[in-house]
């Protein structure tokens, strides 16, 4: 277990931090939000039919609602708690991410329909395009078509946001980033993958792949588990709040202060998220907030705790896995919808029941994640 | 006369697809054919592939995605519902379903297990026909020899299929009938009925589905396209299956295994 431990910070002021977070992210809430709905920064709804029944409230509730937090979260950090060793990377890929996640939501609301040509198509331009300069083009640009036909693997159609291809590779940049500062700055400790009961692996440079992975992955999770008022928000919370007092204990004063501002400002993000919603996540809050728990708990030592201090973030996103895998393979579903929150949802569980449940379930397994970091 | 059918169990399947039942809205399973829009690697029930519960699963999908009240819904709209999310069977498959049921329900197992898929060719084929068999059972393969035998008309029973292969288009799709009951005089067959899932042109968009005719057996020697077929079609209309069985090569077949 990483121990180290520069700039330990007293516990009291963590919780004012937390405190300060909540009580900033209050303060200019109401100031979002009427931002958001002046810009009409509204999810449009993709059929008429999802504008009747219960739903129908969600396509006039604005987006971006994430900025609150990541906003609140830099700003903070970057006056009160920027240190070079230990907050600025994870504020980097954050805001890396977090403006991804500005551009898709963006694009999803303003941007025109894109259309990704098929690579038959492609092919055939090759072939018959009239002017041999395009037709070289097409030649030299066939790796990045067929990499962009990935999209439709991973059952994206053509939309306004932005594609899967290019956000893997906006990710794979934030995931790299972190990598290279966890493996070459923070130093050999790093280099190993820690296990509870005292249990070790030094991965080496191998960590780096593995760091990229995880930091995509996660960012990714939290945004497929962003679908229901209140979710995310609230299992982030526990996660985070969890996270900080893990930073603590192993000694990050840095870390910690900034798990608990974003504890401070995921707890007024989450009091206007409450269903029905004033504002919602969008992938400005999700994926930036994803990538951030990532690193955080990279950067204290606690990958393998990782996936319980994030669990329902990645059962969520294994069932989405998981249904594509079926889909394809079997060409049956095993959940009746997914993410799991809309098999639930499917199954006639109310949103207010499948979200507190699913906050329940996951502070169980975020506590024995805390258990096994601690051992 | 006596009459004889298959077995409970494959029959219902028939009426699942035939009388398809959501809240209190009942239709017949729309034909849906995935040569149409080609999607490839999708749901079973997307493909025209689907068994009555698949279809049934993912209507309930569908309904709960769009917030459509499941007891509001008439025969009609159900109908529209299916047709417009591209849910649906084709012939193949509403065969494969009947034909499977049958099979279990006679003790034989499970009609994958028997079946040699013709189209799968290699490693990389053979996998993908284990993971999807109903996909990759086209009307071809339960026609082939290694699958079944032509039998004679006069031989004709419950579980038997009538297959027309080929046709003067040439993109003719192939077509096969599931023969779901005999009647019988004195120990020859008489009448046989068929099920099947088919789309004529005066269907329009929404009347495409799941229908049942019979065949009124010839003298010993004639061929069957010389029978009687009437199935249930409007008064002066053409008969679609007669036409077809006349234009393409027409066989009365039997699974090796039944």
């Amino acid at each position: 277990m990483i121990t180290i431990l520069q700039g330990t910070a007293d516990l009291a002021y963590i919780f004012g931090f937390a405190l300060f977070g909540a009580f900033a992210a209050f303060l200019w809430a109401p100031l979002l939000s009427a931002l958001l709905r002046r810009l009409n920064i509204m999810k449009r709804a993709k059929t008429e039919l999802v504008t009747l029944g219960s739903h129908a409230y969600k396509a006039t509730t604005p987006v971006m609602g994430g900025l609150l937090v990541v906003v609140t979260v830099a700003l903070i950090t970057f006056f009160f708690n920027w240190n070079r060793s230990f907050t600025w990377v994870p504020i980097g890929v954050m805001i890396i991410s977090a403006a991804l996640g500005a551009i898709d939501d963006l694009m999803n609301i303003y941007g025109a329909e894109r259309r990704s040509r098929k690579l038959d198509h492609h092919l055939r331009l090759i072939r018959v395009h009239k002017e041999l300069t395009m037709r070289l083009w097409y030649v030299v640009s066939l790796p990045w078509a067929a990499f962009k036909r990935m999209s439709v693997w991973f059952g994206s159609r053509s939309s306004r946001g932005v594609f899967v291809h290019e956000k893997l590779v906006l990710q794979f940049i934030a995931g790299t980033l972190t990598a290279w500062w966890i493996y070459a700055k923070l130093g050999p400790a790093w280099h190993y993958i820690y296990f509870p009961y005292g249990y070790s692996f030094n991965a080496g440079v191998w960590i780096v792949p593995i760091i990229v992975f995880i930091v995509m992955f996660t960012a990714n999770a939290v945004n497929i588990a962003d679908g229901m008022d209140g979710l995310a928000g609230g299992a982030l919370i526990i996660t985070f709040s969890a996270l900080s007092l893990l930073s603590w204990i192993n000694g990050f004063g840095e870390v910690a202060i900034l798990n608990a501002t974003a504890v401070g400002a995921l707890t007024a993000y989450t009091y206007f998220n409450i269903k029905p919603a004033r504002f919602m996540m969008g992938d400005v809050g999700s994926l930036g907030l994803g990538a951030l728990l990532a690193v955080n708990a990279m950067a204290i030592g606690e990958t393998t705790a990782l996936f319980f201090l994030g669990f329902i973030f990645y059962v969520e996103a294994l069932s989405v896995v998981i249904q594509v895998a079926s889909k394809y393979l079997f060409g049956r579903k095993v959940f009746r919808m997914a993410p799991l929150h809309h098999h639930f949802e499917l199954a006639g569980w109310s949103e207010e029941r499948t979200v507190m449940r699913f906050w329940i379930i996951h502070f169980i397994f975020v506590v024995f994640g805390f258990y096994l970091a601690l051992h | 006369m006596n009459t004889k059918t298959l077995s409970k169990r494959a029959l219902s399947v028939i009426d699942q697809y035939l009388h398809f039942t959501f809240g209190s809205a009942v239709c017949s399973v729309p034909y849906f054919n995935n040569k149409t829009v080609r999607a490839r690697a999708s749901l079973r029930a997307e493909i025209g592939k689907g068994s009555p519960k698949d279809i049934f699963e993912e209507v309930e999908t569908v309904a709960v995605k769009n917030h459509i009240d499941q007891t509001a819904l008439s025969d009609g709209s159900l109908k529209k519902l299916l047709v417009e999310s591209d849910i649906g069977v084709d012939c193949s498959a509403f065969a494969f379903y009947a034909l499977n049921a049958e099979s279990q329900e006679t003790g034989k197992g499970s009609l994958d297990k028997h079946m040699h898929f013709v189209n799968c060719r290699g490693f990389a084929g053979k996998i993908m026909c284990a993971l999807r068999p109903v996909e990759n059972c086209d009307v071809a393969t339960m026609a082939d020899d290694k699958n079944s035998t032509a039998i004679p008309l006069e031989e004709i029973r419950p579980g038997d299929v009538i297959t027309m292969t080929g046709g003067p288009e040439r993109d003719e799709r192939n077509h096969i009938l599931v023969i779901h009951q005999v009647e019988y005089q004195n120990f020859t067959p008489y009448i046989a009925h068929y099920s099947h899932a088919a789309a004529y042109p005066e269907d329009g968009l929404y009347n495409t589905g799941i229908r049942q005719g019979t065949i009124e057996i010839p003298e010993a020697g004639k061929p069957l396209t010389e029978a009687h077929w009437s199935e249930n079609i409007a008064a002066g209309a053409p008969n679609r299956i007669l036409e077809r069985a006349r234009s393409s090569k027409t066989e009365v077949r039997r699974l090796r295994w039944f």
